[in-house]
């Protein structure tokens, strides 16, 4: 180990932070360098003044008094433990509504599980569902509609676009002509034009 | 009653024992802001704005028997904050503008009227983050590992600025202005007994 080498690593030595070996071989190079040897004592010395130098002026007295002063005008220590009962509470709460949509699931689950059974089997008519076609949509055999306190979303057919051009023919009622009202003197009230 | 104990009362609401532990850990606290700031005035109020911020933190102090390592840790980043404040980060380039500026004749030389001020004049001259890691180490007996964690900078780093810092202190002590009055050269010949004596020029 050289000079340099040795000189760049001499604070690890004196502090402990280098290997078992790398410490023999310092230690064998300054028995025989008196110029690192002399630089290690330097830089204890400087390790000595700088205890000298933190150990040489005593904590004030006042400074406990000056703490202790100051502590009423901090929040109390307490605090977070409020912080925590909050976090608990509102946990809790989280744990209450998971728990009340999983029941409610389960509700729907079961119920649609019950009319499978009470029909049967097999397909299931699910009136309850709305269908853009006014008919009865076809349930397929193993799913069960979910009937329950969010009520029935099986999946109909997409709403038509406002955009589309309006469909006419098939089974598509034409609309009838909205009656019109008219006053004929003598009666009480209203007929209406075209009515029954 | 051991520190966690104390801990304990002070959250059950018991400012005593706060008291007592301000009171058992106040000299070392302050030894090591004032080996970090290098002001007394400035020290004493890091301990004590360290010890409110560490009684408003109690509740989250999860320590066992840490209480010290807790309470250093407190005390460095907000004399860190403060040196921050003050911009008193100095790179080695500002540093030997510094010095350079300093560099006066004998009789230009401030008088320092005793060794303990002419150690504090040479760290104070050192930059503060070479000084924070050189007082974290000598003074707090911390390992490279702890003091990088504290400082959050590399092992290698705090290596470096150990080192660098101990250098800077033999050159800083070894020059004329830091010694006292009565041991310069044209002074009596009378030999005193300094810590840094034994200093090579």
């Amino acid at each position: 180990m050289t000079c340099d080498d040795f000189q760049y690593r001499i604070s690890a030595y004196m502090d402990g932070e280098m290997s078992s070996w790398s410490r023999w071989k310092v230690q064998t190079h300054l028995r025989f360098c008196p110029d690192c040897a002399g630089m290690l004592k330097d830089l204890s010395e400087v390790d000595n003044c700088i205890m000298a130098s933190a150990d040489s002026q005593q904590a004030p007295d006042y400074l406990t008094a000056a703490v202790m002063h100051r502590l009423p005008a901090m929040p109390p220590a307490s605090r977070p433990r409020q912080l925590r009962l909050t976090f608990a509470a509102g946990m809790a709460l989280l744990a209450m509504n998971v728990a009340g949509v999983g029941g409610a699931y389960w509700w729907g689950f079961t119920r649609g599980a019950e009319v499978t059974q009470a029909q049967g089997g097999g397909a299931v008519v699910n009136s309850s569902a709305p269908t853009s076609t006014g008919a009865s949509s076809v349930v397929p055999v193993g799913i069960t509609p979910r009937i329950g306190v969010l009520g029935s979303y099986w999946p109909t057919a997409p709403a038509p676009s406002v955009f589309a051009p309006p469909q006419h023919g098939g089974n598509t009622v034409k609309p009838q002509p909205k009656p019109k009202a008219r006053f004929v003197p003598g009666q009480s009230q209203l007929q209406l034009q075209g009515a029954q | 009653m051991n520190d966690d104990a104390l801990v304990a009362e002070c959250l059950r609401g018991d400012e005593d024992a706060f008291r007592v532990l301000v009171d058992r850990h106040r000299p070392r606290l302050h030894s090591l802001a004032l080996g970090i700031l290098q002001d007394a005035d400035q020290a004493s109020d890091a301990v004590q704005d360290a010890f409110l911020k560490a009684y408003s933190s109690l509740p989250e102090y999860r320590g066992r028997g840490v209480f010290p390592a807790w309470m250093r840790r407190i005390l460095v980043n907000h004399c860190l904050s403060l040196l921050r404040q003050r911009h008193r980060y100095l790179s080695l380039e500002d540093l030997d503008q510094e010095m350079a500026a300093n560099d006066r004749g004998p009789e230009e030389q401030v008088v320092v009227d005793s060794e303990m001020d002419g150690i504090r004049r040479a760290m104070n001259r050192l930059p503060a983050h070479y000084r924070t890691a050189l007082v974290l180490r000598v003074v707090e007996q911390l390992s490279y590992k702890e003091i990088a964690q504290m400082l959050a900078v590399p092992e290698s780093t705090i290596e470096t600025w150990i080192h660098r810092g101990r250098l800077r202190m033999r050159q800083l002590l070894a020059q004329p202005g830091s010694r006292p009055a009565h041991e310069r050269p044209l002074g009596s010949a009378k030999p005193v007994a300094t810590p840094f004596r034994g200093l090579r020029l």
